[in-house]
C-alpha cells in the first residue's frame, strides 16, 4: 500500500521533471510547449481570477444535469426492457443499434432540434449516457439467478414487490457497471459538445486557448476536466462498485 | 393409497429395534403420525417439452402426507422428484390432479404455507444473514423489533447467532443451508419442502446436518417432505420413505420406519437400504447417475 504510494510519486515527479528539461531545452516554442510552472501559474492565476471555477460550475452544473435525465430515462428504460420480452425485441435491438452511435454525433440533429441553446448541449450528454445505463440494467435484469426468483416468490415476493426486492438488487452489480460507464461517456459527451458548440464551460476554456495560442491554459484545463472525472470517478463509482463487490464476495478468490 | 398400482407397505411397530437409546425421545408414535392428512397429492401428472420432445415428468402421482410427519422422496436424478416440490409449492400448475393442503386454520402471525428450501443456497448475497431471515417477515409487514427477535431464535436454533452480520459469501455450504431453514422456519410454514438440501455438501457436513434437522423437527413438529437420492439419508431421516423411479415418474414403494428419535443406525435400517439399493437395480436405474 505504502509502497505503491510512494511508487506512484516517484512516477509522476520524475515525468515532471523531463517535462520540465525538455520545455526548458529551448528546442520547441512555448506555444507547442509550455513549462510545467508555466501550466501550473495559468491554473492558479485561472482559479483565483474565477474564470476556472466559473466553467468548472457550468460543465459540472450540466454534466450533473444530464446524467440525472439519463438515469430518470435510463433505469426504468432497462427494467422495462429486461422484463418484458417483446420490449426487448423492440426497443432493446434499438438501443443496442444506437449504442453503436458515438454520441457526439447526435449534435448536428440535436443543434437543429433544440438551437444554440443549453438543451442541445443536454441532449448530447443525454445521449451519451442513458443507453449504457439502460443497457446494463437491462442485461441486469435478464440474467437475475432464476433461483432467487423462485426463492423470492416461494418467501411470498410478487409482482412489484418481486422487481423492487429481488430482481433489482440481484441485477445491481451489472447496473452499478452501468452507472459507473454512463458517467463517463456522459463527461465525453459533455466535453465533445462544448468543444464544437461554445457555450462556456470547460470545453469553451480549451477553445480559447487553442485560439490564443495559449498552450499554458490548454494543458491547464485539460489538468481540470482530469482531476474532475478522477475525482467523481473515485469518490463516487469506485466506492460504489467496491461495496457492492465486497457484499456479494466477488473479490475474493 | 387409491392406487392404481398395489404398493407394499413394510410396516414396523416402533420400539422393535431401538427403545430407549434416544436421549430425546419427545414423541410417541401417536404424536408423531396423528394421522391427519396434511397434504393430499391425487392423480398428479405433469409433462414438459424438451428439446427431445415430450417428457413426463410425473405420472399420475398419489401421496398423502400426514401432519408433522418426515416423509422422505427417494429416487434417482430426473425422476421428477423436483417437480413435484415445485408443484407442491406453487411455483408450477400440475397438467392434471390436484394439490390440496390443509391448514391448520387461521393463522395470527404472519407466514407462509408452504416453503422450500433449495438445493443449491437461494440467500440473497446482497443481505447479511439476519436480513435474510427477516425477509419473509418484512414483506408480510412485521415489525422490525418483533421480525429481529423471532429471526434471532430461529438463527440460534440453527447454531449461528453469531453470525446474524455476516454476509453470505462469508459461511460455508452448510452455514448456508442453516441459513435457509432459519429463513424457512422463521415464517412457520405449514409444510417444510427440502429440495436435495445436502446434495451439495461433503459427508461429515451432511451427517450432522442430517441430526441437526432431526432435532429441529422434533421441536417444531413440522411436517417435512425432504427430497435425496441418497438412500442412507432417506432412511437416516424420514418416518416414511417414498421410493420413486423415473421416466415417467411413478412412486414405486413405500417404507414406514420405526418412530423413535434419534434415530440410530442398526440391522434393520441396513437391511432397509440394501433392500432398496436392490429394488433400484430390478427397476433398471442407473442409480446415482443424471438422465438429462
Amino acid at each position: 500500500m505504502v509502497k505503491n504510494f510512494w511508487n506512484k510519486i516517484g512516477f509522476y515527479f520524475f515525468l515532471v521533471v523531463i517535462w520540465y528539461i525538455v520545455a526548458n531545452s529551448g528546442r520547441w516554442p512555448e506555444y507547442i510547449l509550455p513549462a510545467p510552472e508555466e501550466v501550473l501559474q495559468n491554473l492558479a492565476q485561472g482559479l483565483r481570477s474565477g474564470r476556472y471555477l466559473l466553467a468548472m460550475g457550468i460543465s459540472i452544473r450540466r454534466l450533473l444535469l444530464g446524467y440525472l435525465l439519463s438515469l430518470v430515462i435510463g433505469i426504468p428504460l432497462g427494467m422495462l426492457t429486461g422484463k418484458y420480452y417483446w420490449l426487448d425485441e423492440t426497443i432493446g435491438s434499438l438501443m443496442l443499434a444506437l449504442q453503436t452511435l458515438p454520441s457526439i454525433c447526435w449534435l448536428p440533429l440535436s443543434l437543429l432540434w433544440f438551437g444554440l441553446n443549453e438543451r442541445a448541449i443536454l441532449f448530447v450528454v443525454v445521449m451519451g449516457a442513458v443507453l449504457s445505463i439502460a443497457l446494463a440494467t437491462n442485461s441486469g435484469v435478464k440474467n437475475v439467478a432464476p433461483l432467487y426468483i423462485r426463492a423470492g416468490k416461494n418467501l411470498g415476493a410478487r409482482g412489484v414487490v418481486l422487481f423492487l426486492y429481488v430482481i433489482l438488487p440481484a441485477a445491481l452489480p451489472s447496473i452499478v457497471m452501468g452507472l459507473k460507464q454512463g458517467w463517463s461517456f456522459a463527461w465525453r459527451s459533455l466535453m465533445a459538445g462544448e468543444l464544437l458548440f461554445i457555450n462556456l464551460g470547460l470545453g469553451h476554456l480549451l477553445m480559447m486557448g487553442r485560439e490564443l495560442n495559449d498552450m499554458a491554459q490548454v494543458m491547464a484545463v485539460m489538468f481540470v476536466v482530469v482531476v474532475i472525472g478522477l475525482f467523481f470517478d473515485r469518490l463516487v463509482f469506485s466506492k460504489m462498485e467496491k461495496n457492492v463487490r465486497r457484499r456479494w464476495g466477488f473479490d475474493q478468490t | 393409497m387409491s392406487g392404481v398400482r398395489a404398493l407394499p407397505v413394510y410396516n414396523i411397530s416402533a420400539g422393535q429395534e431401538q427403545e430407549k437409546n434416544a436421549s430425546f425421545l419427545a414423541k410417541e408414535e401417536k404424536d408423531l403420525l396423528p394421522d391427519r392428512p396434511k397434504l393430499e397429492i391425487r392423480n398428479v401428472s405433469k409433462a414438459y417439452m424438451s428439446a427431445r420432445g415430450l417428457i413426463h415428468a410425473l405420472d399420475n402421482i398419489n401421496l398423502t402426507v400426514r401432519e408433522g410427519e418426515f416423509a422422505c422422496i427417494l429416487g434417482p436424478s430426473g425422476c421428477g422428484k423436483s417437480t413435484l416440490l415445485h408443484l407442491i409449492a406453487d411455483l408450477e400448475v400440475p397438467d392434471r390432479g390436484e394439490i390440496k393442503l390443509h391448514s391448520s386454520g387461521a393463522r395470527e402471525e404472519p407466514g407462509a404455507e408452504k416453503l422450500i428450501i433449495f438445493q443449491e443456497s437461494a440467500l440473497f448475497p446482497w443481505l447479511t444473514v439476519l436480513e435474510n431471515v427477516v425477509f419473509g417477515l418484512k414483506l408480510r409487514g412485521a415489525g422490525a423489533k418483533e421480525s429481529r427477535e423471532k429471526a434471532m431464535h430461529f438463527l440460534a436454533m440453527v447454531k449461528l447467532a453469531d453470525f446474524v452480520n455476516c454476509y453470505v459469501h462469508e459461511l460455508s455450504g452448510g452455514m448456508k443451508q442453516r441459513v435457509a431453514l432459519a429463513r424457512a422456519l422463521v415464517l412457520n410454514p405449514e409444510i417444510l419442502l427440502m429440495d436435495e438440501p445436502f446434495a451439495a455438501l461433503d459427508f461429515q457436513t451432511r451427517e450432522s446436518l442430517g441430526r441437526e434437522l432431526e432435532e429441529i423437527w422434533v421441536r417444531t413438529k413440522k411436517t417435512i417432505i425432504f427430497v435425496t437420492h441418497n438412500v442412507e439419508e432417506a432412511v437416516n431421516l424420514g418416518d416414511r420413505v417414498i421410493v420413486f423411479s423415473g421416466h415417467p415418474g411413478t412412486i414405486k414403494r413405500e417404507y414406514a420406519l420405526p418412530a423413535g428419535r434419534p434415530r440410530t443406525r442398526s440391522p434393520f435400517l441396513d437391511e432397509i437400504i440394501r433392500e432398496i439399493k436392490n429394488d433400484f437395480q430390478n427397476f433398471g436405474q442407473q442409480w446415482g447417475e443424471a438422465t438429462c
